[in-house]
């Protein structure tokens, strides 16, 4: 695959908390490149753009989405997929992704990403609005496998058969989530090195890393915890199968210092340093 | 018979939106776990994730409210206008609106108002951005004054209230003790707006609100000189037309000046709303 993104090396999830302290550092942080809540900045000014662009001047920036509602029975929504490639003209970033789910039908929206149900039907209607929305946008997307508390008795395959069987059929990128496959694997009863080893190696682009709680009687994918140590070992096993891959660590609630974050970030860099080859993680 | 995914998505939405079960015999979990308690995960996430939005929009309301209350009429909102924008930013939009049908708001008509002042300094935050005329441009129309209108800038709204939210408002954000909420006999124009990067908010005389109400639906400033006139001494009319304009110019409220050109639909005057007598 020629054109597959470069490895862009460890990143962050760009919060408003942090912003004065990376732009104002006075050392260069070991932060090789950001992420952005795409719907975050799709308004057109204020404070979120000001900051979105004085960023986007010293780091490469990638663009994650909640919203592209992909496997949704509704029709796409154009509007959305306007505004976002508006913004992707603005930000330039290396590569776009959302998630794998619906996030609402009939013109109401859940603001969640709801499981979708692992079928052919499901993977022919799927693989198809990729294919429109990777028309739409003149570049390939990735797609996150999500966090699931629930499967459906109609899914007649695994979730990571289901995963493989969509990159392949429309030719899309996947951003895997080591945290949603542990979460997943812990709620489902699966385990996460064979939904790992079962992904199409060339079609992985990122890696998230986040933290999540503990429900009645499952994870909760909440990401206002720190990376646990089992979600660690599950990243040194994807790292190993998958190479290197740009790899972040995702926060989006209870929001800790930046050096925080920058820990959980060097702990990831040294696994990778660990599981790779010297000269393996020189960034593009 | 195996349900479609349209069929699927449905019900579980309907699930997730009305906390229902309707979906559970499709539903799959391991052995020693509770379908239904799976489901209240996506039911409670839902519930949660959006009244924290509308705490985060309309915190000084919240604020005001408290807990019970305030929580009691989002999940009123929430399940008579269910969001339909992919963005969450605008989950709340509707809020103030739907605060005006609400027996609390009969009662207590500052609410909505309330409810308002927040909604318009959150849009003022990440409005679109729009260039700001400064007092030197005033030169650039020196040859047809009177033709000339005004476009405000589009993280401008302009909120005519006959209660007193604003001084609700202010006090609370000085964490001070609120006064009770009340009507009032005059019509009060408070003006939310964003000078570069900051959201800003102000009361502005009776007088100062006409004018900016009229300059938002594209009078020209031979109509906002003619109005001023009628509303306060004609004698002072010319220096305080000068005046007004002058501050708007200063405070960023202006984006741009020119002969007879509508102004742009991004800025808000609401309709003052008919309060019932005391």
């Amino acid at each position: 695959m020629v054109d597959r993104p470069p490895f862009l090396g460890f990143g962050l999830g760009l919060r408003p908390q942090h912003y004065a302290e990376i732009l104002e550092a006075d050392a260069p942080l070991p932060i090789d490149w950001f992420e952005i809540i795409s719907e975050n900045y799709m308004e057109a000014g204020g404070r979120p753009r000001h900051m979105l662009d004085r960023v986007k001047e010293r780091y490469p920036l990638v663009m994650h989405g909640v919203s592209m509602s992909i496997a949704s029975t509704s029709p796409l929504d154009w509007d959305y997929l306007a505004r976002l490639k508006a913004l992707a003209d603005h930000v330039q970033p290396k590569w776009i992704s959302d998630h794998l789910c619906w996030t609402g039908v009939h013109g109401i929206n859940l603001h969640d990403l709801m499981p979708v149900a692992y079928t052919e039907e499901a993977l022919d209607h799927i693989a198809a609005r990729i294919a429109r929305v990777q028309d739409y946008l003149g570049r390939r997307i990735a797609i996150e496998n999500v966090s699931s508390y629930i499967e459906f008795a109609e899914s007649e395959m695994t979730e990571w058969e289901f995963v493989g069987q969509l990159a392949r059929r429309a030719d899309c990128w996947l951003l895997l989530d080591v945290n949603n496959v542990f979460v997943s694997g812990r709620n489902h009863r699966f385990d996460g090195t064979e939904f790992i080893e079962a992904i199409p190696r060339e079609r992985v682009v990122q890696f998230h890393l986040a933290g999540h709680s503990e429900g009645n009687d499952c994870l909760i994918d909440t990401h206002d915890q720190p990376v646990c140590d089992e979600v660690f070992e599950l990243y040194r096993r994807a790292i190993g199968h998958f190479g290197p891959v740009s790899t972040m660590i995702e926060r989006d609630d209870n929001i800790p210092p930046l050096s925080d974050l920058l820990a959980e970030l060097t702990r990831a860099r040294q696994i990778a340093q660990e599981t790779l080859a010297p000269g393996q993680l020189e960034v593009a | 018979m195996a349900r479609t995914l349209a069929e699927l998505q449905a019900a579980l939405q309907n699930d997730v939106l009305n906390r229902q079960s309707a979906s559970l015999s499709s539903l799959s979990v391991p052995i020693g776990t509770s379908a239904a308690s799976r489901l209240a995960v996506y039911q409670n996430a839902y519930e949660i994730r959006l009244v924290n939005i509308l705490c985060e929009d309309y915190d000084t309301l919240w604020t005001f409210l408290g807990d019970d209350t305030f929580l009691n009429l989002a999940k009123s909102y929430l399940r008579a206008c269910p969001s339909r924008s992919p963005n969450a930013r605008w989950v709340g939009h509707g809020f103030p609106d739907h605060l005006d049908d609400q027996p609390i708001a009969a009662q207590h008509p500052a609410l909505p108002d309330l409810a308002r002042l927040d909604r318009a300094i959150r849009d003022a935050f990440d409005a679109p951005d729009a260039p700001v005329a400064t007092p030197d441009d005033l030169a650039t129309i020196a040859d047809h004054p009177e033709a000339t209108v005004f476009t405000l800038h589009p993280g401008l709204t302009l909120l005519p209230q006959r209660t007193n939210a604003y001084d609700i408002f202010r006090a609370l954000r000085a964490e001070q003790t609120p006064p009770k909420p009340t009507i009032q006999d005059d019509l009060r124009w408070i003006v939310a707006w964003r000078r570069g990067l900051t959201s800003h908010h102000t009361e502005l005389t009776p007088e100062e609100g006409t004018l900016l109400d009229l300059t938002a639906k594209g009078a020209n400033f031979a109509r906002l000189c003619e109005v001023a006139a009628m509303t306060g001494d004609p004698e002072t009319t010319a220096a305080r037309m000068a005046g007004t304009l002058r501050q708007w110019l200063e405070n960023g409220m202006i984006s741009a000046m020119g002969r007879e050109s509508p102004p742009v639909a991004g800025p808000k005057s609401k309709p003052a709303r008919d309060l019932p007598a005391e």
